[in-house]
């Protein structure tokens, strides 16, 4: 402190003048050295102003930014002090609660939510310990009705790492719940068509036979009818001969109880439909087949004809009621493809347009066309689906790929087919899908595919 | 270290033994210090080692008897600069089990990277505290002053005794309910 001592008083002549000299000199540095403290003292608040003010807007940027965070997040953010009441609330879920989020302050997580049946106490969620302890899923109270959501509760501590509070995150689980639903459904749908496969490969080998046994039997019937012929001719002869009148009679009987004239006229056309008709199942059965058991799941070149014309065959029972089908087969190259993935494709598109039509004939006597298209085109193989159903409503038009979107009623439809027909074309054969609609008049979905062989 | 507690020595000089005495202690005491001490600074803590060695010496006490006589005067002043913290304190045990707290919040809104002193204090069995004291400083003497000032401040009976050092840190054993060491600013330091 020796060096902030101020100049030196006048020299002193007596010792009365040394000691007021002293004094003098003494006080002058006291008020020097106050001057200073002043100073000092002046900037130092200064400067903690300035830091104050710089930590403030550095507290305030960080405040916005974690706000910003938390408003972004679908889901509801609950912080719950050390006797699990509810202190904060934030995240977009949080504008879907039945009252306003500050109300809820004060009061414990069950305000909010609700676990499934449990009888554990540790789970209630009155206390922080059970909103710790309390299971990954639960229901969170909208003002629209409850919604199943998935929980994640973390504690946080103090500087001693005792648990002061806890964060509990609750997740909007409708559409993965949905997902579910339509997952166990697919999967019901896969054993059923596995089932399919199974009896349509137990059917091929009985169809065979039976098929041959209709052969058969229709030869017997040619050599029986012939065989009645040439003993009418007998009956005919022996007709003059009165010793022979009796079997004559009797034979003449025997024929007009057989209705021989009507057997000789339907009996050969019965045995053609009888062909015609297994011909059909042995048709069908084979086409499940191949629909059932494409063969490698590996991308290898495929006829799209083929795989089109065993799809329609698959598909008859969805369209045949409400629709004609023309296939116009075109002049096409082989496709490089997964054809158990693209036949699930057509399928679809088939399927669709089926439905389309339905909606639009229901309660009529019209029929709508179905008209399956393929031609080489400069971007690929491509396949044309078209029908004169509804069309798609425009302002729909951007959204009939989502996953789970669908227009049709509950149990009709489930939102995936589309959704998997992009999938499978764009993604795992890097084509292309496209859809072109008026209202009211129909639509026409196309895919690219690649050649099998480039030009 | 910071200012307050140099104001905190300067204060008790000046009313104890008046202005002139802290100028020749000043004055006759080696400082890396230039300027005035004011509170709200930092400054060596060999600037107050060498301060109270004077004063030891031109007062004819030993540098412990010092340091208390100082921490005693200087605990009022200090408690008086923070009512609102003072405040949340009914007793003397209770203020001392969280004044860590108290330092802490003290020392570092003003230098967010002081390393103030560190009070850990426990309690072993209900009347009784162990308070750790860490610091690099060792002023012993000044704790033991300032915990003379806590038993005026709060009126209260208690024991203090260093229990255990080891130079710069020090344990300390605080027993309430019994007399206290007859309450003089520099009375017999208790230590072990």
């Amino acid at each position: 402190m020796a060096a902030s001592r101020s100049a030196p008083s006048p020299m002193p002549e007596t010792i009365a003048d040394v000691d007021a000299a002293d004094r003098l000199d003494r006080l002058e540095r006291r008020l020097a050295r106050a001057r200073e403290k002043n100073a000092i003292l002046e900037g130092m608040i200064e400067d903690k102003t300035r830091s104050l003010y710089l930590a403030q807007q550095e507290i305030s940027a960080k405040n916005a930014f974690l706000e910003s965070i938390l408003r972004s997040m679908d889901s509801a953010v609950f912080v719950a002090n050390a006797e699990g009441r509810i202190v904060t609330i934030d995240g977009a879920m949080a504008s879907r609660l039945e009252r306003e989020p500050d109300s809820y302050f004060g009061h414990t997580l069950d305000a909010v939510l609700s676990l499934p049946d449990h009888t554990d106490e540790d789970h209630e969620l009155t206390t922080l310990r059970g909103l710790l302890a309390c299971p990954d899923e639960g229901t969170f109270a909208t003002s629209t009705g409850p919604i199943p959501v998935l929980l994640s509760v973390s504690a946080f501590t103090d500087d001693d790492g005792q648990t002061t509070g806890a964060v509990c995150v609750a997740t909007d689980m409708s559409e993965r719940k949905q997902l579910e639903v339509e997952l166990r459904h697919s999967q019901k749908l896969e054993s059923v068509g596995q089932l399919a496969a199974g009896v349509a490969h137990e059917l091929n080998t009985p169809i065979q036979y039976i098929g041959d046994s209709v052969h058969f039997l229709g030869d017997v019937v040619t050599d029986l009818l012939a065989l009645c012929a040439a003993y009418g001719e007998l009956r005919d002869a022996a007709r003059p001969h009165a010793d022979l009148a009796a079997v004559v009679r009797a034979v003449d009987e025997a024929e007009d109880d057989a209705d021989l004239d009507f057997v000789r006229v339907e009996g050969p056309s019965a045995l053609t439909r009888t062909l015609d008709g297994v011909d059909r199942v042995a048709t069908i059965v084979k086409a499940m087949k191949q629909f059932a058991h494409p063969g490698t799941a590996q991308h290898a070149p495929a006829n799209l004809n083929e795989l089109v014309a065993t799809t329609l065959i698959v598909a008859t029972n969805e369209y045949k009621y409400v629709a004609d089908v023309e296939f116009v087969r075109g002049a096409i190259p082989e496709v490089l493809c997964n054809q158990g993935d693209v036949s699930q494709v057509v399928l679809n598109l088939v399927v669709n347009a089926a439905h389309a039509i339905a909606e639009k004939v229901e309660g009529t006597e019209h029929r709508g066309a179905i008209t399956i298209e393929t031609r080489d085109d400069p971007d690929g193989v491509c396949l044309s689906v078209s029908d004169s159903g509804m069309g798609i409503p425009d302002a729909i038009r951007s959204r009939i790929f989502d996953p789970f979107f669908t227009t049709k009623a509950p149990g009709k439809g489930t939102g995936q087919g589309l959704a998997i027909s992009r999938s499978i074309i764009v993604d795992g054969h890097g084509g292309r899908l496209s859809v072109e609609s008026v209202e009211g008049e129909g639509a026409t979905f196309r895919i690219w595919l690649p050649r099998a062989e480039q030009p | 270290m910071k200012g307050v507690i140099f104001n905190v020595f300067e204060d008790f000089v000046v009313k104890n033994f008046g202005e002139d005495v802290l100028e020749d202690i000043v004055e006759a005491s080696t400082l890396d210090t230039a300027e005035p001490f004011v509170g709200p600074g930092t400054y060596p803590a060999t600037d107050l080692v060498a301060l109270v060695v004077t004063a030891a010496d031109k007062l004819g006490v030993t540098v412990d008897q010092a340091l208390r006589a100082c921490g005693r005067h200087g605990f009022p002043a200090l408690a008086s600069s923070v009512p609102t913290l003072m405040a949340q304190f009914d007793d003397a045990e209770s203020f001392l089990l969280g004044l860590e707290s108290v330092i802490h919040t003290e020392v570092r809104k003003l230098d967010a990277d002081a390393s103030p002193a560190r009070f850990r204090v426990e309690q072993v069995v209900p009347g009784e505290l162990l308070m750790h004291y860490e610091s690099p400083f060792g002023l012993f003497g000044l704790v033991h002053g300032l915990l003379d000032g806590v038993g005026d401040w709060f009126s209260v009976d208690f024991t203090h005794e260093m229990v255990a050092a080891d130079g710069t840190n020090a344990t300390f054993r605080i027993r309430f309910g019994e007399a206290v060491d007859g309450g003089e600013p520099v009375g017999a330091v208790a230590d072990a």
